[in-house]
């Protein structure tokens, strides 16, 4: 089979070919806008990520065999489009979690909802670079290389944004980043 | 568990969409390409006369006919979108894997039966064609579970080969499938890598020796060749549904029905430089089995004001014995 930076060489001389593409990711670019944002917006994002891509076709750069990072890349910008869909998302999670002061059931089911709640809620707060660089990771499957790529950040700066994320994520629900409270609720 | 695992588990019931969802997306891409197409300067379209394409052939037998074979009715396709082609493909090959093939016995023939309504063309001097009567073909090939066994071939002509009766049928017997001189199948099927559908593509691919309007239709074309005219083993033809999945342009049509009205998908291929003209081969998606083909010529392809669709009916069926032969077996030019 073709790497992707043949099939997208192609397409610059033969239009046509650059469908390949869009039938090789198009499900998991849509999945992964519709965990992010719902199914509504990962159909806007997914179509809007692949007619840019074939805008840029041209600007691809050959030595790239992966046309994934490019994709998620897009896709990620234009998520950042649908901050109320990506919060309401995240606080629907929150939201179907039972509270934690009124439940005292020792289910392991219901622990792991709680704990889906409240992970939901540390996502929600993380800064927006942070929350890229980990569900690039967690959800789109990138490795640190291929997500620099995607945000055109050094890796340094995408293992710091990991870091800091899983940080947080780990942290007790009193607590956010270096032990300090959390505050209000950032724009998701 | 931790957060790590934690995270990727949330909204881990989020699927990949179905067809239906990704065809809007992909439709507003087609429409891109398309523009892009028309005003690409670098292309300078070039089409292979559509008699010779047709004259590809279901088999060795159809390409002695002496008129070029196109033909039959029936609605013009509609295909859908490439990835609900790759979705119908991936889930026949699946099915194809779990589905149990029927297997021949010992000193038992598997029968793979086509029937064919070609309706003929007959070209004449003057570069017009004309239609010949409405004919339908059937083409039998017996292949012995005894590999050392000589295969059989039975072919007829339900109004004979010319429609006047002139030929009627004919069984031929030959080692290997050789009623023609060289093997049936058109690949040695143990040669063909099965590790993976992009492994089977880049197998095809390899052989691609220049021809066809570009190489993507020929790796279709001979992908799709073998398995209209073989009952290629289900761990085969999986792979080589997932590689028809991978070639771009290739496209899904639902309810289409083979000769003998078995629905299925039909899978072609769109190609630019086909002007329209598409050669598709009909699955049944729940068994993963090749039930057909169908061929479409836009009005003008083959005869002036006129569309044109091929259609056949294949299926595969145990049976304990071979027609006796009735002809010698012929060199490979019939």
């Amino acid at each position: 089979m073709n790497n992707d930076n043949t099939v997208i060489a192609r397409s610059v001389t033969d239009p046509s070919a650059f469908g390949e593409i869009f039938h090789r990711y198009a499900g998991a670019v849509h999945r992964y806008a519709a965990r992010r944002a719902g199914d509504a917006v990962a159909d806007d994002v997914t179509s809007e990520t692949f007619l840019i891509a074939f805008q840029r076709r041209a600007r691809f750069d050959p030595a790239r065999e992966d046309a994934r990072p490019w994709l998620f890349g897009i896709a990620t910008n234009l998520i950042h489009r649908h901050r109320i869909a990506t919060a309401r998302v995240l606080k629907a999670m929150e939201r179907s979690a039972p509270s934690p002061v009124t439940t005292h059931h020792p289910d392991e089911a219901l622990d792991a909802q709680l704990a889906v709640g409240r992970l939901a809620g540390r996502i929600r707060r993380l800064s927006a670079g942070d929350r890229d660089c980990l569900l690039l990771f967690a959800w789109a499957e990138l490795s640190y290389d291929e997500i620099a790529e995607a945000l055109h950040i050094p890796v340094g700066t995408v293992k710091s944004r990991l870091n800091r994320a899983r940080r947080l994520l780990r942290s007790t629900p009193e607590e956010g980043e270096n032990g300090r409270p959390d505050l209000a609720p950032q724009t998701a | 568990m931790d957060d790590l695992t934690l995270l990727r588990r949330l909204r881990d019931d989020v699927a990949e969409p179905d067809a239906a969802r990704l065809a809007p997306a992909y439709r507003k891409l087609e429409t891109a390409m398309r523009a892009a197409e028309k005003t690409s300067a670098s292309r300078s379209p070039r089409r292979r006369h559509p008699v010779r394409w047709a004259a590809v052939g279901l088999t060795a037998a159809a390409a002695v006919a002496a008129a070029v074979v196109v033909g039959g009715v029936l609605a013009p396709p509609h295909p859908q979108s490439a990835s609900a082609a790759a979705i119908v493909l991936r889930q026949a090959a699946a099915e194809a894997i779990t589905y149990s093939d029927p297997e021949a016995g010992p000193g038992q023939y598997l029968k793979f039966h086509t029937r064919a309504d070609w309706a003929s063309y007959q070209g004449t001097s003057d570069q017009t064609v004309t239609r010949l009567p409405s004919n339908i073909q059937n083409v039998d090939v017996y292949l012995p579970s005894d590999p050392g066994a000589e295969w059989a071939l039975y072919r007829d002509w339900e109004h004979g080969q010319t429609g006047d009766g002139g030929f009627v049928a004919e069984t031929i017997h030959a080692p290997e499938g050789r009623f023609y001189g060289s093997p049936w199948a058109s690949q040695d099927l143990s040669a063909i890598p099965i590790g993976s559908g992009a492994e089977t593509l880049a197998y095809f691919d390899a052989q691609y020796q220049g021809g066809s309007a570009s190489r993507d239709e020929d790796d279709f074309v001979r992908i799709t060749d073998l398995l209209r005219t073989y009952p290629v083993p289900a761990p085969v033809r999986a792979r080589l549904f997932e590689a028809l999945a991978l070639i771009p342009g290739t496209t899904s049509t639902d309810g289409v029905a083979n000769l003998d009205g078995r629905v299925g998908v039909a899978i072609g291929r769109d190609e630019p430089q086909r002007s329209g003209e598409r050669q598709e081969i009909i699955i049944d998606p729940g068994t993963g089995q090749v039930i057909g083909e169908r061929r479409f010529f836009p009005a003008g392809a083959v005869a002036a004001g006129e569309e044109q669709t091929v259609l056949t009916a294949m299926s595969v069926t145990v049976v304990d014995t071979a027609p006796p032969a009735t002809t010698p077996a012929r060199d490979e030019n019939g």
